[in-house]
């Protein structure tokens, strides 16, 4: 088992606050948290994070770093980002490989670059700035798009590998993510993840997602869909035990709901690689006699 | 100027509904159109600004109604963009719009309405402070007494108006009908209770003043001074300490000077 593999997570959201904070613990063995949420000054959501902080080990996961951003990075963010690290020493912290904004505007979207030598090159700089500056390796995570531009000289996965390797950074793949994108640009989730190096990779995300047809967005208002759990049984088998967590943003559920979804992916994780992922909490069956 | 930041631009403006040459650069696949493409984004980026006034200011979309508040997401959206990190922020400049753009502006209400929910949140993610109890200031030597000063929780806002818009507000929350516009000043604090939950109540003559005077870092033998243009002086002691008093029970005082 690696050193790094965290186990079953989920996304900390307001609404489950009090959930995660009953005498008997819901059995998540991590939590992520949106850090944007946190960077505020004060008030009772931060409370409750450090409530919960001290019975569960977290990561932080961004959405406003803006790394492939033409804008100068934005050195107030990134101490906000540095200090909230500090107080909750998160075993991670990631965000996404896009652009947000430009000219000091937000769009608040997860925008895709192209996939060039001069946005390889930029991104690649902007991101060992930021790891000098937090003194640690960053997470970037693969985000899901509805187009690509022409100028693209090489497909997203091997700009995703080039800028990972030239950045000496780490990688939070995104399995609903490779699936959304496959179907709307209509490569091979499979070429995706067979391209993707094994020693980078830190975390999964698994979510839902809204299908059009012929095309599909990226929403987290579902439960996890039965090709996505395929492919992320296709990611066990390639990068053996990696942390594991489902995102849900809307339409978010009762947590008991997400608890039985995660035990679907302990019970993948155990199918697939059952030498690998052996320990009680890995596999449902095991847990509920535990208890 | 380099080729991303170009694309930047361009697809920025595009999702702004500017005029925008981004469709040109984007990349042909399968069955989806360009227009399809591009009009995801586009419809994302207004569809997040406009809940994130939804959850924010709940209150002022109800007083509105569906095509004034239509109206006002539309053009809050071109005239402020979001130049923040973080979608907190986002509704900042919202009572400023409201006061200076028609036909909101010609109902001040609009604008106090969405000043009052801004402050709503200003109190719920302020900075977290030790909040003094009642004993301190009971302990304290009465020689010291007037020379007192107070700090205040960072969470304390005060908010006025030349109309009734918190009674609206409250009607409005409670899922009840607003009374009519009525036009009197009136004047509120906001803070946070030692439960962490937001709390308002409005505030006489007399209250206010001592509230202002000790903002100002009047210590209480001066803030005494200035109650009594207010109160009889065989009255002023007793308020006094019953105000404070009220104001140590509800956590708005952080330290006792």
């Amino acid at each position: 088992m690696k050193d790094h593999f965290l186990g079953f997570g989920l996304g900390l959201r307001t609404q489950h606050f009090h959930d995660f904070l009953q005498p008997e613990r819901p059995q998540v063995d991590w939590l992520e948290v949106i850090s944007e949420n946190f960077m505020v000054d004060g008030g009772k959501p931060r409370y409750y994070l450090h409530q919960i902080r001290e019975h569960y080990p977290m990561v932080m996961h961004g959405v406003s770093m803006s790394i492939g951003s033409t804008d100068p990075l934005d050195r107030d963010y990134l101490r906000r980002l540095k200090t909230l690290a500090n107080e909750l020493q998160p075993q991670w912290i990631s965000d996404h490989l896009c652009w947000t904004g430009v000219d000091g505007l937000n769009s608040h979207d997860l925008l895709p670059l192209p996939y060039t030598e001069e946005a390889l090159n930029h991104v690649a700089e902007r991101i060992s700035q930021v790891q000098d500056y937090l003194g640690r390796q960053i997470l970037l995570e693969n985000v899901s798009s509805y187009l690509s531009y022409r100028e693209s000289e090489m497909t997203e996965w091997e700009f995703y590998c080039q800028v990972v390797e030239k950045a000496d950074c780490l990688m939070l793949l995104d399995i609903n993510n490779i699936y959304v994108s496959a179907r709307n640009h209509g490569f091979d989730a499979l070429d995706y993840l067979n391209a993707i190096p094994v020693a980078p990779v830190r975390q999964f995300h698994l979510a839902g997602h809204s299908d059009y047809g012929d095309y599909v967005i990226d929403t987290h208002d579902h439960p996890v869909v039965d090709p996505v759990w395929q492919l992320y049984a296709d990611a066990l088998k390639r990068f053996g035990a990696v942390s594991t967590m489902i995102e849900r943003d809307d339409h978010i559920p009762p947590l008991e709901e997400l608890l039985r979804e995660l035990d679907q992916a302990r019970t993948i994780a155990h199918e697939t690689c059952p030498a690998l992922f052996a320990r009680p909490d890995c596999h449902p069956q095991a847990r509920e006699a535990r208890l | 100027m380099n080729s991303l930041k170009e694309r930047q631009r361009q697809l920025l403006d595009y999702l702004r509904g500017h005029s925008s040459d981004i469709a040109a650069h984007i990349g042909q696949q399968g069955n989806i159109s360009t227009e399809l493409r591009l009009g995801i984004y586009h419809n994302a980026y207004r569809v997040r600004l406009r809940e994130t006034l939804d959850s924010d200011l709940p209150v002022l979309g109800q007083y509105l109604g569906d095509d004034l508040y239509r109206q006002m997401v539309a053009g809050y959206i071109e005239q402020y963009p979001s130049r923040y990190r973080s979608l907190r922020h986002f509704a900042d400049n919202l009572p400023a719009f409201l006061a200076s753009q028609a036909p909101f502006c010609e109902h001040p209400q609009i604008a106090g309405l969405a000043r009052f929910e801004r402050l709503l949140m200003d109190v719920f993610d302020a900075p977290d402070a030790t909040q003094a109890e009642l004993s301190e200031l009971q302990q304290l030597p009465a020689e010291q007494w007037p020379g007192l000063h107070l700090r205040f929780h960072p969470g304390l806002q005060l908010f006025s108006s030349d109309y009734n818009v918190v009674e609206i507000w409250q009607a409005l929350k409670a899922e009840r009908p607003p009374p009519p516009l009525r036009q009197r000043e009136n004047h509120w604090m906001l803070w946070r209770n030692r439960q962490r939950l937001t709390e308002f109540s409005s505030l006489d003559a007399p209250e206010r003043l001592l509230l202002q005077r000790f903002l100002q870092g009047d210590t209480l033998a001066g803030a005494a001074d200035h109650l009594l243009q207010l109160i009889p002086e065989q009255e002023a002691g007793a308020l006094l300490f019953e105000t404070l008093q009220q104001w140590l029970n509800k956590g708005l005082i952080c330290r006792l000077i």
